[in-house]
């Protein structure tokens, strides 16, 4: 909900200070730099709060404006704060897709072939939506194996709002023409919808777009989640119930998947010092934007030091001088990149506080544990050291002092990615998937075309379950905002290639009271190379929600829905052209 | 006597319980005055067109947008902002049932979903699902799903003592 | 931020409200009286309509009256939307109000302030056409009281430094069986596609329209056809739709095509209850 707005100062001595909400302040720090000829040592990039980003904020737009402006006026500090419209009109929107799809299958729907076309309206800007178009031809297919594969992903210039990354970078617009598809392949070969999943569901050792082996630790297990989801929604095939008259319910299915693809070479850290109270505090180069990541970070730290989470501080501010670089804080990569550092940073911790407790108990640092704060003998738990005392060295009374003040850090750096063969396609983009199965039950007006939505469920495989209820929200938050863009949200322009909805009022969002009830439930499958199995999750709520919904509809209106929004106005188009035909 | 104003002046409004100083043109909105002149930065702009709720205060006890209020036509009413909604150690009951059911991700329109939530505890404290709606629906969040805000407001007025 | 400044004054008696405008008007080109200011302050940070002076008029005791006497309702012009609605002496009419804006908005935005703006729905408008409200209004050099329909044609006609200070209907009419129905594009507070109101009043329906033209209205050839037992439901919904006042709107909310057919889901549901039942209620 917070609009973009930064400030830029220079001072005499030309360095430059920003602050600014964005997602990536290192990107910042790298772009500036770059533009201006500014060394990045003269550079401190400052994110407070962010409120709310979900990709969006991920590019660099208003910093180099306030730069330019500050420069103007010799360094005077400058604060650009745009409008809710000019937000919307001019700063990077969500993407739009166009999809040719053809499938070949056996009658029994096992998909034997597929030729997939993505068309990417990149709008006015390149940015990053290349990367984009790559990211949909990797994951293609979905969460699937389709043994003989031809996709092309073209990446096109048009003279809209340029696109950028978007919760789902863009997955939730392939997913939704690919998961449509799908549905009218079981209508034609008379199959149930979640069955054909079933058949076609990637298992280990299949292989990917782009011909990655797939292992239930990269990928994760997407034959349990359609299973768990079958029983969750009570599934008995694509049915429509009578509720009245006028009044029928439906409900509609979709999986999802997605690889995080940052470049090859990102970087991620965590440092760890600690206060004279014996608390820790963990510094990490992750924004707060309300995804929960730093409190995922503190939730592992404080299992693996086997700690009260509370006396874990994490700081919410970040300034490039004093955080660790983090690649940024996009594709939902915290956990992997953030959480392996954290736990080397952990294992640093450890260590150093055995090698105190050796020296001062007496003993190899093999005999010491620590736990809840304390280090001690495992042997003698009884006489423990508590952290306050031995965190900023062990300085008994009238003994000498021991050890060194425990500071700790962590690093990861993201290897083993490759470039997408040109001819073959073949290639590792990304560490790992995420998949997962969606459902969206519907009550439809056969009468005046309008639907309720009752209920959404999702079955995701997190790898492992860390903070439920933070989990359980970023989720619901993500189906939330697929309802939300599927039924209502669009960037219609007119011929004049203004756009027609350039605020709150005009554009639709989702407000309370016209929201189902949401449901998830978790599949853990570790992904082994992640710190606890832990898997990547806070996009992925959102990607197949809007090819559920529109599945749903399918079937209350027997018509192949292949558009969005969809709109009641829409759905009545349909139907009378149906009814025409 | 009518008073015009026209220029910069300088009036008293009545912020969270304390008569507070501000210097206003009659055509400056009451969030950029709460925000810039007061350092009381809880009530948010989000669309400044009275559309989203970030930016919802209490006048009198009801909300408003305080996007689409002069703070010139505040004069003589009670102004309450989610810092005067307890302090230190001293939250109401709502506050911390969002902390409790997760009623949040990023926050930025926590504080003015607080303010609505405590209107309509303290004007309706029977209010039903629909009621609840009513009210909340002056605000829009993009993180949650509203579901957990749901809950943390339906948990507040069920220890209501209701009015008899 | 609204860019340019303009001149505030809140008057505490009609007499000084006009006094102001007509002092302000020497001076100034744009002087608007102001209710709950939303649609002022949406407009002047836009800087489409921006006021050179505003005449704030929730001072003015009249104007935020709400109340029943000698069996005549008398509602201020300043009284807010939700206001109306709580206070449940006008239950169609807090109906129509409760549906036009969220609540935070509805606790703002002003009866007068609906009926006078320029935001093309005014959907307050329609109870009052349908109740046989009159309005009273105060100016220069005079006063008037006159039925709202007389002066209410696609928008009110007020002369120069006019305002609505209180709107008065009959206490039966308030009380008269009514069907509001509004139906948007998708979310629940919006502006409409189409928001039919109906009363029933000896025996006649009554019917306004708002959102299915560029301004609401109340037209007796369609209440004849509605009131017309000879005319099947099919051929009343067609006869409606060629006496519509003009073409359906077509907007970003919805199409002109699109609006007939909501109104005519509406309208047919509506005469189907009142052919079962002759009543609507």
């Amino acid at each position: 909900m917070e609009i973009r707005t930064a400030r830029a100062e220079i001072s005499a001595d030309g360095k430059v200070k920003i602050e600014t909400s964005s997602q990536s302040p290192f990107s910042v720090m790298k772009q500036i730099g770059k533009c201006f000829n500014i060394d990045a040592g003269n550079i401190e990039v400052h994110v407070p709060f962010v409120g709310g980003a979900f990709g969006g904020k991920a590019p660099v737009t208003l910093e180099i404006l306030a730069y330019m402006a500050s420069f103007k006026v010799n360094g005077t500090p400058v604060r650009v704060i745009i409008s809710r419209e000019e937000d919307m009109t001019s700063a990077p929107c969500r993407l739009g897709l166009d999809a040719k799809i053809m499938l070949g299958a056996t009658k029994e729907g096992k998909i034997n072939a597929a030729k997939l076309t993505f068309y990417l309206d990149s709008g006015a800007y390149a940015d990053i939506s290349p990367y984009m178009s790559k990211s949909i031809a990797a994951d293609c297919t979905g969460p699937y194996n389709i043994e003989n594969l031809y996709c092309d992903s073209y990446c096109i210039y048009t003279n809209r709002t340029y696109s950028t990354s978007y919760r789902g970078f863009g997955h939730l617009c392939y997913t939704y023409c690919m998961e449509c598809a799908l549905d009218i392949l079981a209508k034609r070969c008379e199959v149930d919808p979640l069955e054909l999943r079933l058949i076609n569901a990637i298992k280990p050792g299949n292989l990917s777009p782009t011909q990655v082996i797939s292992t239930l630790s990269n990928t994760g297990n997407i034959t349990s989640c359609l299973q768990k989801l079958k029983e969750v929604i009570n599934w008995k095939g694509p049915q429509i119930k009578k509720i009245d008259n006028e009044v029928i319910r439906t409900t509609g299915i979709a999986c999802l998947w997605k690889q995080a693809v940052p470049p090859p070479g990102s970087v991620s850290g965590a440092i760890i010092t600690f206060n004279s109270d014996g608390s820790l505090n963990l510094n990490t180069g992750n924004v707060e934007m309300g995804s929960g990541g730093q409190t995922m970070l503190a939730h592992m730290l404080a299992d693996k030091l086997k700690m009260d989470i509370k006396k874990i501080h994490v700081n919410f501010t970040k300034d490039t001088r004093f955080n660790p670089e983090h690649y940024k804080t996009v594709a939902s990569i915290t956990n992997y990149m953030a959480g392996n550092a954290v736990m080397k940073a952990a294992d640093e911790v450890l260590s150093q506080l055995k090698e105190m407790g050796s020296e001062i108990f007496s003993c190899s640092p093999e005999d010491i544990d620590v736990a809840e704060s304390k280090v001690f003998r495992k042997d003698n738990p009884q006489s423990f050291i508590d952290f306050k005392d031995i965190v900023l060295g062990y300085k008994p009374e009238n003994e000498k002092v021991i050890g060194q003040p425990v500071i700790a850090k962590g690093t990861f750096i993201l290897k083993q990615l490759s470039l997408l063969d040109p001819n073959t396609g073949k290639g590792k983009s990304g560490p790992s998937w995420t998949v997962g199965a969606q459902a969206v039950e519907i009550e439809f007006n056969i009468k005046d075309y309008t639907y309720r939505i009752v209920n959404a469920t999702t079955v995701m495989d997190v790898g492992k379950i860390v903070n439920p209820d933070g989990m359980k929200g970023i989720i619901y938050g993500g189906m939330a905002m697929g309802l939300s863009m599927a039924s209502r949200e669009v960037y219609d322009y007119n011929q004049e290639g203004r756009l027609k909805t350039p605020n709150l009022r005009t554009y639709k969002l989702l407000h309370i009271g016209q929201e189902p009830l949401y449901h998830v439930e978790f599949i853990e499958t570790p992904q082994l190379d992640s710190p606890y199995g832990s898997r990547s999750i806070s996009e992925h709520g959102i990607i197949g929600i809007p090819a559920a919904l529109s599945n749903a509809l399918s079937l209350a209106t027997n018509i192949n829905i292949n558009e969005l929004p969809l709109t009641p106005e829409y759905l009545w188009r349909q139907m009378e052209a149906k009814h025409d035909s | 006597m009518l008073k015009f104003y026209d220029n910069l002046t300088v009036i008293n409004l009545d912020v969270n319980g304390e008569l507070r100083s501000v210097t206003v043109r009659p055509s400056d909105i009451l969030l950029d005055v709460l925000r810039e002149q007061l350092g009381l930065t809880g009530a948010k702009p989000g669309c400044k067109n009275g559309d989203c709720g970030t930016c919802t205060v209490l006048l009198d006890g009801m909300p408003v947008k305080s996007c689409l209020t002069l703070a010139i036509e505040t004069i003589g009413h009670k102004i309450l902002t989610i810092e005067g909604l307890g302090g230190m150690g001293s939250h109401t009951q709502i506050q911390e049932a969002f902390v409790e059911y997760n009623a949040f991700q990023c926050g930025y329109c926590t504080s003015g979903f607080l303010m609505v939530c405590h209107a309509l505890i303290n004007n309706k404290p029977e209010a039903d699902e629909y009621e609840i709606e009513k009210w909340l629906e002056s605000n829009i969040c993009r993180c949650t799903s509203y579901q957990e805000i749901r809950s943390a407001v339906e948990s507040v007025l069920k220890n209501q003592p209701k009015y008899v | 931020m609204i860019a340019d400044n303009f001149i505030y004054c809140k008057p505490e008696t009609k007499k000084d409200a006009v006094k102001a405008y007509e002092k302000l008007k020497k001076e100034s080109n744009k002087v608007f009286y102001y209710g709950g200011g939303s649609e002022i302050i949406t407009m002047a940070r836009a800087g489409s309509n921006v006021p050179d002076a505003v005449i704030d008029i929730k001072g003015i005791p009249e104007c935020n009256v709400l109340e029943l006497k000698n069996d005549v309702l008398i509602i201020g012009g300043a009284v807010s939307l939700n206001d109306i609605n709580e206070s449940k002496l006008f239950p169609l009419l807090g109906t129509a109000g409760a549906r036009i804006a969220d609540h935070t908005n509805q606790c703002r935005i002003t009866v007068g302030g609906n009926i006078c703006g320029t935001i093309i729905y005014r959907e307050t408008v329609l109870p009052l056409l349908l109740t046989d409200a009159k309005v009273s209004i105060y100016g220069p050099g005079r006063r008037r009281t006159l039925p709202l329909n007389e002066i209410f044609h696609e928008r009110i006609k007020l002369d120069q430094g006019e305002f609505i200070y209180q709107i008065k209907v009959k206490k039966e009419m308030t009380e008269t069986p009514f069907i509001h129905v509004k139906k948007t594009a998708n979310e629940k507070i919006d502006y409409p596609l189409v928001t039919v109101c109906v009363t029933q009043y000896k025996g006649r329906l009554r019917m306004a329209f708002s959102g299915i033209c560029s301004y609401p209205f109340r037209s007796t050839d369609i209440e004849e056809v509605i009131n017309n037992p000879e005319i099947s439901v099919g051929d009343k919904l067609n006869l409606i739709h060629n006496l519509l006042p003009e073409p359906p709107l077509t907007d970003y909310e919805g199409s002109g095509k699109y609006r007939i057919f909501v109104m005519k889901n509406i309208i047919e549901k509506i005469l189907e209850r009142y052919h079962n039942n002759a009543k609507i209620l």
